[in-house]
């Protein structure tokens, strides 16, 4: 009888899965973008249990915060995917992580109004879709310069934090230097500034690593990115390579704050 | 630079898009102004009256709204003080009309000359309207430091500003600087009536002026005090603000003209300005030693007992993402000093 039930919920998941949902933001561009970015056979849902946490109003377009928290039941997640329907760098970032996360935060640009999604692949193959709509007041997170254009670090410096959380659980923290230019800014000259981005990103600990990272140059300038880990590490290592072929690396070895 | 924004019609096409390096301009003016639909207001007038609030003492009572094109940016206070010889303003308005019509507000009441324009401080509302008393004549006072701001973020907010209220209302307006800037505080005789201007550091703003007439006791605070009002904190600096309050407190006036908001009779409503910063220090403070995103300040929204005050929200929206970048550059004795 329960496996009946099961088969049941399963179908009707299914069912609606096959039709890539039904986009609760009613963005017509869904369709192109889910079937680009998850896969044109992707099973899709949209999962009100992921909390996608950002303003819905926003003003600084270049540098928008968001946070995803995972629900316990997505913990075991292959894979989370953010992306951004009226981006011109329409996906941000793919995380494949290696343990399990509770969390994962980042800044990013938004162009204009638009669908934000974060996309997680269950261990079944299932994507599970958060989705938030954004006013954005001012426009051109991409295709206009930022608002200051001082980077005090080195293109690639690494800084990472390390905070407590509950239980023995944390938070890690990391800002790579880097200005994530878009290749849509053009400056008054005419010229346009050439994409220049982070492309790759690992973290990992003296147990191994904890996610690897693709982005794009939809995450802003100096982008910071933020896990949370039901454990705490001693050493967090933090590497990649940007556009260019430059590697970076980060250490932390210093106690929690 | 132009003010319109490029739109992306359907993110599938290519994006070639020209536009000029208007993001400072836009992202800059955030910080202190937010986004309506433009639309032009034709014939359009501030219907200025003179409110009297002591003898000698008028107030134009800016409205406790956003920019919007039904007000043309008149969202703050101004005033005057009339002397046995001349008048003193107070403010000049958020452009070059509504400075017109304030002048021509004044001589309803008074044929003496406007000897003095007191601005407050750089903000759009509160300066862009200077040009009309430097174009006659008037001696407009400023801190440096905010004039200096005005002359940088100026031209940028003007723009911004205009794609909110419409050209109806700033055309014409152009950024000036002020005939005089002070750095120390000024005593003022306009006949029989001795005013005060004091000067403010590094609170609000970096130069803050406020006018205190001696004799009806009415004081004109400028942006250190909000009313009803959620405070803006682009360029504050929270711990030596509230230092500035107390200062406020203890003058002996008996009517305080906030920048916003309506007029007091006592410093009871001084905790609306004095609660709000001091929330939002100690919230940011928080997120920033725990690691928490602001993505995760903003999420819940704005707390009792702010979220009833006029423009809570989008001041909230914008004041975690400027507090938090400026704590998270602190070093930890920094941040521990704040923390006291």
């Amino acid at each position: 009888m329960r496996s009946t039930m099961l088969f049941a919920v399963a179908a009707l998941l299914i069912t609606a899965a096959d039709a890539r949902g039904v986009d609760p933001a009613g963005s017509e561009l869904w369709e192109d973008l889910s079937g680009a970015y998850l896969g044109e056979d992707a099973k899709v849902t949209f999962n009100d249990s992921i909390r996608l946490m950002m303003a819905d109003r926003v003003e600084s377009a270049h540098e928008v915060p968001i946070m995803v928290k995972v629900p316990h039941d997505l913990r075991d997640m292959q894979e989370l995917v953010l992306l951004v329907d009226r981006n011109p760098i329409q996906q941000v970032a793919r995380i494949t992580p290696h343990r399990r996360l509770e969390s994962v935060g980042m800044n990013i640009r938004l162009e204009e109004s638009t669908p934000v999604r974060a996309a997680i692949l269950d261990p079944s193959g299932i994507w599970h879709v958060a989705t938030k709509s954004v006013l954005v007041m001012s426009a051109g997170g991409c295709s206009s310069p930022p608002p200051d254009g001082a980077v005090v670090a080195a293109v690639g410096d690494v800084n990472i934090k390390q905070f407590e959380r509950h239980g023995g659980a944390s938070r890690l923290k990391v800002r790579i230097h880097h200005p994530m230019d878009t290749g849509f800014v053009v400056l008054e000259d005419g010229d346009v500034v050439p994409p220049y981005y982070v492309e790759k990103v690992r973290i990992e600990d003296e147990r191994g690593v904890i996610a690897d990272m693709l982005t794009w140059a939809a995450m802003s300038r100096d982008p910071v990115i933020t896990i949370d880990l039901p454990t705490e590490g001693q050493s967090v290592r933090v590497s990649g390579n940007d556009s260019e072929g430059l590697s970076f690396e980060g250490l932390e070895n210093a106690p929690l704050m | 630079m132009t003010p319109k924004a490029c739109r992306l019609k359907d993110s599938r096409t290519p994006l070639s898009c020209s536009r000029r390096a208007a993001g400072l301009a836009r992202a800059a003016a955030c910080l202190i102004l937010f986004t309506t639909v433009a639309w032009d207001a034709v014939g359009a007038s501030y219907g200025l009256r003179p409110q009297p609030v002591a003898p000698g003492v008028y107030v134009f009572p800016g409205s406790q709204d956003a920019l919007t094109p039904d007000n043309g940016a008149n969202i703050a206070n101004t005033g005057f003080i009339v002397g046995s010889r001349e008048v003193l303003a107070v403010e000049a308005g958020p452009t070059r009309r509504y400075g017109k019509e304030m002048l021509a507000a004044i001589r309803s009441v008074t044929d003496l000359p406007v000897r003095y324009a007191v601005i407050t401080h750089r903000h759009p509302d509160h300066s862009f309207g200077l040009g009309a008393f430097r174009e006659a004549g008037i001696d407009v006072l400023m801190h440096p430091a905010e004039a200096e701001g005005l002359a940088n973020e100026g031209p940028a907010l003007l723009e911004f500003m205009t794609a909110l209220v419409g050209e109806a209302w700033t055309q014409g307006t152009t950024i000036e600087a002020p005939s005089e800037t002070l750095t120390e505080d000024r005593h003022v005789d306009l006949g029989d009536r001795p005013v005060d201007i004091l000067v403010l550091e590094g609170g609000h703003s970096s130069g803050d002026l406020v006018v205190h007439d001696r004799t009806s006791g009415v004081a004109f605070f400028g942006d250190l005090l909000f009313v009803g009002r959620a405070a803006t904190v682009p360029h504050a600096d929270i711990g030596v603000w509230l230092m500035h309050l107390d200062r406020l407190e203890s003058l002996p006036w008996t009517t305080g003209v906030p920048g916003h908001g309506p007029i007091l009779d006592d410093p009871a409503r001084f905790a609306d300005t004095r609660d709000w910063i001091r929330f939002l220090r100690s919230r940011i403070l928080e997120a920033v030693l725990t690691g928490e995103s602001p993505a995760e300040v903003l999420d819940p929204g704005v707390p009792e007992p702010f979220a009833g005050m006029v423009e809570a929200g989008p001041t909230f929206g914008r004041a975690v993402l400027q507090l938090y970048r400026r704590y998270e550059a602190m070093d930890p004795a920094e941040l521990d000093a704040l923390a006291q």
